[in-house]
């Protein structure tokens, strides 16, 4: 925007170098593990696409592990049971996602707020229970296994390290696109209905359409994740694609700040500490934990976030950063009016 | 024949008439005004030009082609441009990025091209630029540019929103109570703005209560009063019609 | 005929708890304009607490009537510490905020009371009663009878107590309700009170029947929205209505059509509800309390 040529691509890889950084450090904290890394990147993806969904366009969606969950089987099932390379399944499985997410947003475009949330929840726990049946197809409840590693040409990503570069090179360049889409004429009508539909409409914006264009983005990435996931694990079953992984994503977009596109990866950051960090201590005072009780941390997090820190990590970061500025005198931010209380 | 025509446009809210076979034009290169008592249904005709309500009888006509009932993106595809009454604008967004979406119309750059930074996205871009800047020259606004929108004095607010009107470069132009809410001068201004507007070949549809802007500023006066157009004319033989002076009086005593 | 009948009593009974839960959700959406999504979560902590308190040795009835308090209580501080702090803020963060309260909850529960299922015997021992040829358990009376009780209580309440009235007229038009110093404040205060203790208390009914879990909170929440949806969230009674209707109906899919369905089922009424009702299902919020 205005810069040099090459400031951008620099930026860009400066980012991807600290990404590379973040190895050695997982592995001089006791607690956390290269698989941990992966997990991070990984989250940090699909979340990204509910941040485009929820923080941009202000629709939220309780059932964005759907999406990655039709990334994960289709990458399963086309790779394992038809022998179709990892990378036009995981295209056709971001397709099968953008087309479903498409429909969904046409069907629920006319709700607002809190009907909107609760159809997305709804068919997010259709769809999980329609995986968990159709046994003949997904495997049912067992899941499908098999799947083969993912080959880039020469390259074989067959372990935790090899996982995480590419996970976190997906991420920089869904990052990449995110940074573009915002500030671009889509982006803007984007925002724009997130904002205000009525005017939105005003200025020639279909925002039915734009929900379902946006709908169908966030499920793009959420599927993407998916696919390299169903890679990783090399073995899906719908348990990762239910209830709980939906609202962890929900966590990582709003601990993140949903008004940034930094803020799923700086989400799923937290959110990977927030969950080693709880496993690790909540053992010492509670003898026989059991089960996902980590999420008692992602509830706790979720409403404090929202109550002190309202734009999340990247909101506060933003907003630390821009004070620094201000005491060094660069640059004079505008007095708030009243309305800016309440434009939100 | 007028770049707007409203052929006895009904509409109907449960059992109430808010508008009763209501018909008017709105020709190119003047502005008119649409006044009346409160309640009287004014807004709602500007909801029915401009596509957000459908009306239960009657036609609205742009440029001779019928556009009743047409959804309010495909109006403004058309080049009708509105502002609101209680003023829409997007949040945080700085008045530079409402005017680039006020764009919206006359561009189309797709989401592939921007993800991918194609050259229409970039030439859309510099296009976008240079007429916002010359619009936002137009409406002294350019000190502020990259300021977020909800932070400005609630005067310039209301330029902004209407910045963002002009921005799709509209042939009609309808405006809710632009000036409610604004000192004496900067309504002036706002007349200023829209006579000039006039003049360049812009059909303008004013929603009004500040009677002085009106007759300073428009050339036809439609009087709505429950849902009826009561009177219409140049605004000083309207100002001296008897009915038009009950309706407000009525209006007074209520 | 009898098989049918069947399906449809043991349906009345599951159908009265999801309906009990939509109660809940309508008296908070009419006077606060928020959807609870913990709605469903008071009732799995009523139906956890009144198990544990059982195995301390309290006599049935103090047991269920704290356990109740207690799910009140979880009502009353999710208002006070999370809802009314962030009065101002937009939908989606409200929306957020009552889905962080949730996930807490039940974060809370598991680590209180594990994973496994907690049972509770019924209130009554003996054999099901047979009416009409359908085998109704008597626990499953007492649902239905609580059920009623506690759609006459509300209909006292909101008819003759000066709280209710007050909740109602907020209800019908927070600005005039304001003006006439209510406070709505108190309102959201009394509203998630009263819902969560109407949730708890269907959590203590229903525990005998289906035993209680950590997780049973997003389930039984759903279903209970869905029984709000289907009485047009504009009456706690239209609410009971639903939920009797999407009991039944549950009941039927399972027994007709196969058990996977069970869950399927309210899911998919609740995405075609929210699909086929029109705009005008959030524009009224003209509540017809009785």
């Amino acid at each position: 925007m205005g810069l040099r040529w090459w400031a951008q691509p620099l930026l860009w890889g400066a980012v991807f170098g600290l990404g590379v950084l973040l190895l050695p450090v997982a592995d001089s904290l006791p607690f956390l593990t290269r698989a941990n890394l992966v997990v991070f990147a990984l989250h940090g993806i699909a979340a990204m696409g509910l941040t485009l969904v929820m923080g941009f366009a202000g629709q939220v969606s309780l059932g964005h592990a759907a999406f990655y969950g039709v990334g994960a089987y289709a990458s399963a099932l086309l790779t394992a049971k038809t022998g179709w390379h990892p990378l036009p399944a995981a295209a056709a499985g971001a397709a099968i996602a953008a087309i479903l997410a498409a429909l969904l947003g046409r069907i629920v475009f006319r709700l607002r707020g809190h009907f909107l949330a609760m159809a997305t929840l709804a068919f997010g726990l259709v769809f999980y229970v329609v995986v968990r049946s159709w046994d003949s197809l997904t495997g049912g409840n067992q899941g499908t296994g098999g799947i083969p590693d993912l080959t880039l040409g020469p390259l074989r990503f067959d372990d935790d390290t090899r996982m995480y570069l590419l996970a976190w090179a997906v991420l920089v360049l869904g990052l990449v696109a995110a940074r573009n889409l915002l500030h671009s004429r889509p982006g803007r009508a984007l925002l724009a209905v997130g904002r205000s539909e009525v005017a939105a409409a005003s200025v020639g914006i279909d925002v039915a359409r734009t929900k379902m264009v946006v709908f169908a983005l966030g499920a793009v990435y959420a599927s993407i994740a998916g696919s390299l996931y169903a890679h990783y694990v090399t073995y899906v079953s719908p348990e990762s694609f239910g209830l709980l992984p939906s609202l962890r994503f929900l966590v990582i977009s709003t601990v993140g700040g949903i008004d940034s596109v930094w803020g799923a990866p700086l989400g799923s950051a937290a959110v990977v500490l927030l969950t080693e960090g709880t496993r690790e201590l909540v053992p010492r005072f509670v003898s026989g934990a059991t089960g996902s009780y980590e999420i008692v941390a992602y509830g706790l997090a979720l409403v404090l976030v929202l109550l002190f820190l309202p734009r999340g990590l990247a909101g506060g970061l933003a907003e630390a950063v821009q004070r620094a500025a201000e005491a060094l005198g660069r640059r004079r931010r505008p007095a708030p009016a009243l309305e800016e209380v309440e434009a939100r | 024949m007028s770049l707007l025509q409203v052929e006895g446009v009904t509409v109907e809210f449960g059992g109430l008439r808010a508008l009763d076979s209501v018909s008017m034009s709105v020709p190119s290169g003047r502005v008119t005004a649409l006044i009346g008592p409160n309640g009287a249904g004014k807004t709602t005709l500007l909801n029915v030009v401009s596509g957000v309500l459908r009306p239960r009888s009657g036609r609205v006509r742009f440029a001779g082609r019928d556009i009743t009932g047409w959804p309010p993106h495909r109006a403004a595809a058309l080049g009708i441009a509105r502002t609101f009454q209680n003023l829409q604008l997007f949040g945080d967004m700085t008045v530079r990025e409402h005017l680039l979406v006020g764009r919206y119309r006359l561009t189309r750059t797709s989401v592939p091209e921007a993800v991918l930074r194609l050259p229409r996205h970039h030439r859309e871009e510099r296009e976008g630029r240079r007429a916002s800047d010359a619009l936002l020259a137009r409406l002294g606004l350019q000190d502020v540019a990259d300021w977020p929108a909800t932070s400005l004095p609630y005067g310039r607010q209301r330029l902004v929103e209407m910045g963002r009107a002009l921005a799709g470069e509209p042939s009609l132009l309808l405006l809710d109570e632009p000036t409610a809410g604004l000192s004496g001068p900067e309504a002036e201004e706002v007349g200023r703005l829209l006579r000039a507007l006039a003049a360049e070949g812009l059909a303008v549809l004013l929603v009004e209560h500040h009677m002085d802007l009106v007759m300073a500023y428009s050339d036809w006066v439609v009087v709505l009063d429950h849902g009826v157009v009561i009177a219409q004319g140049p605004p000083e033989q309207v100002q001296a019609d008897p009915q038009v002076i009950e309706a407000y009086l009525g209006e007074e005593a209520a | 005929m009898s098989e049918f009948l069947q399906f449809v009593a043991s349906g009345v009974g599951q159908g009265a708890i999801y309906g009990l839960i939509g109660v809940g959700f309508v008296i908070i959406y009419n006077v606060t304009g928020i959807i609870n999504f913990a709605q469903g979560h008071y009732l799995m902590l009523g139906a956890l607490t009144a198990v544990t308190l059982r195995e301390t040795g309290l006599p049935a009835v103090p047991a269920l009537l704290l356990a109740i308090v207690v799910a009140a209580l979880a009502g009353l501080i999710t208002d006070r510490a999370v809802i009314n702090p962030a009065r101002r803020h937009s939908t989606l963060t409200l929306i957020i905020l009552t889905v962080g309260v949730a996930i807490a909850v039940e974060g809370l529960a598991l680590l209180v009371w594990g994973v496994n299922p907690q049972r509770y015997p019924p209130f009554t021992a003996g054999p099901p009663l047979f009416l009409g040829g359908a085998a109704v358990s008597r626990q499953t009376l007492w649902v239905l009878g609580v059920t009623l009780a506690i759609a006459l209580a509300l209909w006292w309440f909101f008819q003759r107590t000066v709280v209710g009235k007050a909740m109602q007229a907020c209800a019908m038009n927070r600005d005039a309700a304001r003006l006439q110093a209510i406070d709505p404040a108190q309102m959201s205060l009394y509203a998630f009170t009263l819902a969560a203790a109407v949730a708890g208390v269907a959590g203590v009914v229903l525990v005998p029947i289906t035993s209680a879990y950590y997780d049973m909170g997003v389930p039984f929440g759903l279903k209970g929205f869905t029984a709000a949806v289907l009485g047009g969230l504009v009456s706690p009674f239209g609410a009971l209505l639903g939920g009797l209707l999407l009991g039944v109906a549950e009941a039927l899919a399972v027994g007709y059509v196969s058990s996977a369905m069970a869950e399927g089922v309210a899911f998919a009424v609740l995405a075609l509800v929210l699909v086929a009702r029109p705009e005008g299902l959030l524009a009224q919020v003209r509540a017809r309390w009785a």
